[in-house]
This record gives structure tokens, C-alpha cells and sequence, in this order.
């Protein structure tokens, strides 16, 4: 985030309760996304998670996971949308691939460019 | 959110407060009495943890500051050529407004360290902002904050 300075960028950090966290751990970790269009989300339930096991057709409850989603994408009633492009830090996740931070962000790149 | 609007609330009764006090302090000398009003007015913006005006917090705040501190300074100060001496009411007036600023500052302040939305009742909060942000490019990312 900090080398894509589009506007036309949203974030949204899902927080989930998996480690042990509780939202009492959200202000130190929020840190470390101190961008301003972050915005935060704690999922105590794992609703997000549970809704994108069957999205993904992974076999456990999601997290570690970053989507992308391009411009015109609706989230309708039907259930959370699928993302464009994904990557995760999930052991024994063969569904998509393991988070590489420089191909994210270029693949966030390619979507924002001259935006 | 609720303690802002208290805080709303209290400020808009020591807006009406000051106003009141005001008129009943006489027109020499106007910034004495006319001050309070205003920070108290600005006390109900001092509820600025209502969402509509967050972005602007800090300059409502360091506004309402700015007026508070001017107030003090016509309240307290020698009178001069003015015979006429804020009355007791508006100086209390204007310690309640200083109150309400600084509860309005910490509630800011606590605000800021707690701004995240709950999914407890389904993912809602979520969806209407990601549907609100139609036109861009969006990143989720689920992560632990352990």
C-alpha cells in the first residue's frame, strides 16, 4: 500500500479471532496498516471466513487470505463475491496460491495503474 | 457512538445554557458573554465522533480550543474602560463548556484507538462499504491480529 498511492484503492482488513486474538489485539496489529483507506473489521463469528471456505471450495475456514477485487464488483445478497485474484498463507491450501507480497502488489499494481 | 451523542446532547443544553446567559448578561461588552456561546455551541461540535464529521476532529476540536481559550481570556481579563463585569453564571458557564470540551477531546481520542466495525451480526458493515466503493479497486485481506 505503501508504494500505490491511487485513490481509486480500497482496503478492508478483516480481523478474525484465529491465535487466540481478540479485539483488544486490533489496536497494536491496526498499526501496521496505517494507511488511510484501510478500513477495519473485527469477525468475531468468522462469518467472512466460513462464507469464503465455500467460495474458494477450501476445505477449512479462510483466513490469512488477500483478494482483490476489480472496480464493478458488487457484493449482492446472494453471498460474498468472488475475488478476481487471491493469494494465502493457509497450510495444506492448494486451491490458490501462497501469499508472495511483491506479486500482490503488483497484481494490485496492474489494476490501479493511471487510476 | 452513544457517548458522542451525549456528549451532543449535554453540549447542546449548555448551548441553549449560554444563550440564555447571554441575553440576560446585557450587550457591553460583548465577548464575555458571547464567547461561553459560542464554545458552547462548539461544545456540540465537540461531539465530533459522530461519523458524518470525524474526518474533521481535530479542527473542530482545535477550533473549540482556540474559543475556549479566547473566552477565558475576555472572561478573566482586567475590564478596562467596560464597567461591565461578566456575570458569575457566565464565568461557570464557561468552566462547563472547558468540561465539555475536554470530555468531548477524550472522547475523540478514544474513538480514534477503537475505530473498527463489528461482523458479530453478519457482514453488513462490510458489504454496504464495499458496494459503496464500487468504482475502485478493492483489497480484503482475513488475518489474525496475533
Amino acid at each position: 500500500m505503501k508504494k500505490n498511492s491511487s485513490r481509486d484503492l480500497a482496503v478492508y482488513v478483516v480481523w478474525v479471532p484465529e491465535l487466540g486474538a481478540q479485539p483488544r489485539h486490533i489496536p497494536e496489529a491496526a498499526k501496521l496498516v496505517p494507511d488511510e483507506r484501510a478500513r477495519h473489521y473485527w469477525d468475531g463469528a468468522e462469518v467472512l471466513g466460513k462464507e469464503y471456505k465455500d467460495v474458494l471450495r477450501i476445505a477449512k475456514t479462510a483466513w490469512d487470505v488477500y483478494f482483490i477485487f476489480p472496480p464493478g464488483t458488487r457484493w449482492g445478497s446472494a453471498g460474498a463475491p468472488r475475488p478476481d485474484f487471491w493469494m494465502h498463507q493457509m497450510s495444506k491450501v492448494r486451491e490458490g496460491p501462497v501469499l508472495d507480497p511483491k506479486v500482490f502488489a503488483a497484481e494490485v499494481g496492474k489494476r490501479t495503474a493511471g487510476r | 457512538m452513544a457517548g458522542g451523542a451525549r456528549t451532543h446532547t449535554a453540549a447542546a443544553s449548555v448551548g441553549a445554557g449560554a444563550a440564555l446567559t447571554a441575553t440576560l448578561a446585557g450587550a457591553c461588552c460583548i465577548s464575555p458573554t458571547l464567547a461561553p456561546l459560542i464554545v458552547g455551541t462548539l461544545g456540540v461540535s465537540g461531539a465530533v465522533a459522530l461519523a458524518g464529521i470525524k474526518p474533521y476532529t481535530p479542527w473542530l476540536l482545535g477550533g473549540s480550543f482556540l474559543m475556549l481559550a479566547y473566552s477565558f481570556w475576555s472572561a478573566y481579563r482586567r475590564r478596562g474602560d467596560c464597567r461591565m463585569k461578566p456575570r458569575r453564571g457566565v464565568r461557570t458557564m464557561l468552566w462547563v463548556s472547558a468540561l465539555i470540551w475536554l470530555l468531548a477531546a477524550a472522547n475523540a481520542l478514544t474513538a480514534a484507538e477503537l475505530s473498527f466495525a463489528t461482523l458479530d451480526s453478519g457482514a453488513e458493515p462490510l458489504r454496504s462499504a464495499f458496494n459503496a466503493d464500487i468504482g475502485k479497486t478493492r483489497v480484503v485481506m482475513l488475518l489474525s491480529p496475533t
